[in-house]
């Protein structure tokens, strides 16, 4: 999507989060002003450097990882995301491991700032820890799954390719997100009507 | 101030310096991926292919000295509907015929009928070089597509080391996101209808004493040649293959369905009580 459109875009989405701002109408507020930054995010990281950047680093911890377990890989300077991962099942040879959008973690980390930023009831401070807390953590999560994904292809083998990836890493990737949101989103909102109600209820 | 501003600035500052300890522990450099990747272009010029992906091969290990494949590149552009490949070979001067097996079902078998072959007819002049790539179907070598004299190599001169070409999508009969399996091999005679390796044995310790393990049927060495007269003379990966999806699928209308299956979490989670109490 070129920037022109993105900026447009993004200035009627402004003066729309504004409008329901200024007349007080949370619900409609939450989620446009969530929605429309996480996709905001999302169409600038792929525009510019971001989701390069954010694939790249994935990449070059895994690929650490993997040095660090006894697993051959390698990663490309000119190839963003693509980490070649030895198989040493069947027939010794090699499979690309491409960490595009969705391995990039960018889709989760914006749709969870948008969510935790726009959060009416909260302080600028909460929103910024558990803003830092969730990025790290999502982060950390799809390490995770790459990781166990480049275990089972390499010990298991090319046919593998489908279960761990299209399968298996995504269950545990959903499951560890969904932790996370809990952590992130969920539990600080419970905390938060928790106290309001006592604080009522004291009244 | 407020009460909870400095332990925001200290839990930021943490934050700031994990990810700063763990990018120095892991040597980890974002900043080459700033940088957009080469466009690759076939035009003789190999500048492009720096940093691609690659798996290169040992140095002799062909039964043919100058097929003697050093490096086996490939590679798309965004918005490309192409497969690239650039294969390296010792110094020579001499012609050399290259073909990329091409598993477009991801079956571990590449003599499908959805499977194919490149073929490349590589050969160096002083000043430049003509290269024929042909798109054929692997079950039975018919012909989908070729063109002719193309300058995509280098020339005697330049050592005449390197060639690069590329094929379609279409005439290899994928689609975006499919994952494929391909290998490369340099060989003399016609290659098709069957997976085929070296000639030397396995491991090619045996080196050009395999030729007595030609008669051997069950050799899958062989397969090729006893049907096809096809002599493998170097092979990249010398077993196995690569496994790879040229284009990484995750398109808008799906981008689209996270999306509002985010905002219905949004909506499901955290707001409805919270919002009827503002």
């Amino acid at each position: 999507m070129e920037l022109s459109v993105i900026v447009s875009l993004a200035a009627v989405w402004l003066l729309v989060v504004y409008f329901f701002y200024r007349n007080r109408i949370w619900l409609l507020y939450y989620l446009v002003g969530a929605i429309g930054l996480a996709f905001i995010i999302i169409f600038v990281g792929r525009a510019f450097f971001l989701e390069a950047a954010m694939e790249q680093v994935v990449a070059q911890t895994v690929h650490q990882i993997c040095k660090l377990a006894g697993i051959p890989t390698k990663i490309f300077e000119s190839a963003p995301g693509a980490l070649l991962v030895m198989v040493i099942a069947q027939d010794i040879g090699w499979t690309v491991i491409q960490i595009g959008i969705e391995c990039s973690g960018l889709l989760e980390t914006s749709a969870m700032l948008g969510m935790v930023l726009f959060y009416p009831g909260w302080s600028w401070g909460k929103r910024l820890i558990l803003t830092a807390i969730g990025v790290i953590a999502i982060y950390f999560a799809n390490i995770i799954r790459l990781f166990f994904i480049v275990e089972i292809l390499h010990h298991g083998g090319k046919d593998t390719i489908f279960i761990s990836h299209t399968i298996a890493g995504r269950a545990i990737f959903f499951i560890i997100v969904v932790g996370i949101y809990w952590f992130v989103i969920t539990r600080p909102t419970l905390s938060t009507i928790r106290n309001k109600l006592r604080k009522e209820m004291a009244v | 101030m407020r009460k909870g501003i400095p332990g925001v600035c200290r839990i930021l500052l943490a934050t700031i310096l994990t990810v700063a300890l763990i990018t120095t522990m892991f040597g980890i450099t974002p900043g080459a991926a700033y940088a957009a990747a080469p466009v690759i272009t076939l035009d003789s010029d190999f500048s492009d292919w720096t940093g691609q992906m690659y798996i290169t091969d040992p140095t002799g290990d062909a039964t043919d000295g100058d097929k003697d494949i050093t490096a086996f590149y490939w590679a798309n552009n965004p918005d490309d509907e192409m497969c690239y490949w650039m294969i390296a070979r010792v110094n020579s001067t001499k012609n050399v015929n290259y073909q990329v097996q091409f598993d477009a079902n991801n079956d571990g078998d590449f003599a499908d009928h959805v499977d194919r072959l490149v073929e490349v007819d590589y050969k160096p002049m002083n000043d430049d070089s003509k290269v024929t790539v042909t798109v054929l179907y692997a079950d039975n070598g018919r012909k989908i597509s070729e063109t002719n004299n193309n300058d995509w190599g280098e020339s005697k001169n330049e050592g005449a080391s390197k060639v690069e070409f590329g094929a379609s999508f279409e005439d290899l009969g994928i689609s975006i996101g499919q994952t494929i399996r391909m290998y490369g091999i340099s060989y003399i005679g016609k290659c098709y209808g069957g997976d085929v390796y070296r000639n030397d044995g396995d491991e090619g310790d045996e080196g050009d004493e395999g030729d007595e393990d030609d008669e051997d049927e069950d050799d899958p060495g062989l397969r090729g040649e006893s049907k096809n007269s096809c002599h493998i003379s170097d092979r990249v990966p010398d077993s196995g293959d690569v496994q790879w999806a040229p284009v990484p699928v995750l398109g808008y209308p799906l981008l689209v369905a996270v999306m509002m299956l985010g905002g219905t979490a949004i909506w499901y989670f955290t707001g409805r009580r919270r919002w009827s109490s503002l």
